[in-house]
């Protein structure tokens, strides 16, 4: 059976009813969206606006890659729809959108859940917080994640 | 005699590499044979401001995440990969 993907990176805002649109099939009984957004703090410090950067082709092979694993774990899997902004986004912006549609719900949760943890741990995209008080630093998850696996050892 | 060789990549900076070189990109000419990790080298010796991301940097060659000991060809393009922090 084939699966519809589409992916993009992009300055302008991303839709989501676009995303829908693409991920939209007769086959769905189900269509997870996942919409990343930009939060007015982080642990508490005011947060002015996010710089988003990507390694634009690494990333969509990425995406390309989270799809076939998809395909792989979630076989009925119709359509899987991966837009994710870059530049200078502001409080309440879309950064990413994940849509996966699927015979049904289950499926579908799993797979958009899927997707967006693995294009967080992987996918070559950045961001830098710019905060109220002038600070500003890129922002590393991974990082942090893997000071607490050391740190428990 | 032995004569070194010598191949050019391109090395693609991001996040806090592009940061401090003010560059997205740059150029080296490396002895072939060289090991991706030791053009991370080259570029923490050359900006020791990037030290301490040293052992978080995953390395890429040609779009593919490789492993420290890949050995790089003439024209490859390498990225220094930051920890990511997309979503």
């Amino acid at each position: 059976m084939t699966c519809f993907t589409n992916f993009a990176i992009t300055f302008a805002p991303i839709s989501i009813a676009e995303v829908y649109q693409l991920a939209d099939h007769a086959s769905n009984g189900a269509i997870v969206i996942m919409s990343g957004t930009v939060r007015n703090q982080t642990e508490g410090k005011p947060v002015r606006y996010l710089e988003y950067q990507a390694y634009e082709p690494m990333a969509i092979n990425i995406f390309q890659q989270i799809s076939h694993q998809i395909k792989e774990k979630w076989q009925d899997t119709n359509s899987i729809i991966i837009h994710h902004r870059i530049g200078k986004l502001i409080i309440g912006d879309i950064s990413v959108l994940v849509a996966v549609g699927c015979p049904h719900r289950g499926e579908a949760f799993c797979a958009c859940q899927y997707a967006i943890d693995t294009l967080k741990h992987n996918a070559p995209i950045w961001k830098k917080e710019y905060f109220e008080d002038g600070v500003s630093s890129w922002v590393s998850i991974g990082a942090c994640e893997e000071l607490i696996i050391n740190s428990q050892k | 005699m032995t004569r070194d060789f010598l191949i050019t990549v391109k090395i693609k900076l991001f996040a806090i590499y592009q940061e401090i070189y003010q560059q997205e990109e740059i150029t080296l000419k490396i002895s072939e044979k060289s090991q991706v990790k030791d053009i991370l080298k080259i570029i923490i010796q050359e900006k020791p401001a990037l030290k301490k991301w040293e052992n978080l940097t995953k390395l890429a060659v040609n779009l593919e995440f490789v492993s420290p000991d890949f050995e790089v060809k003439d024209g490859d393009e390498i990225a220094l990969i930051p920890p990511v922090s997309g979503g």
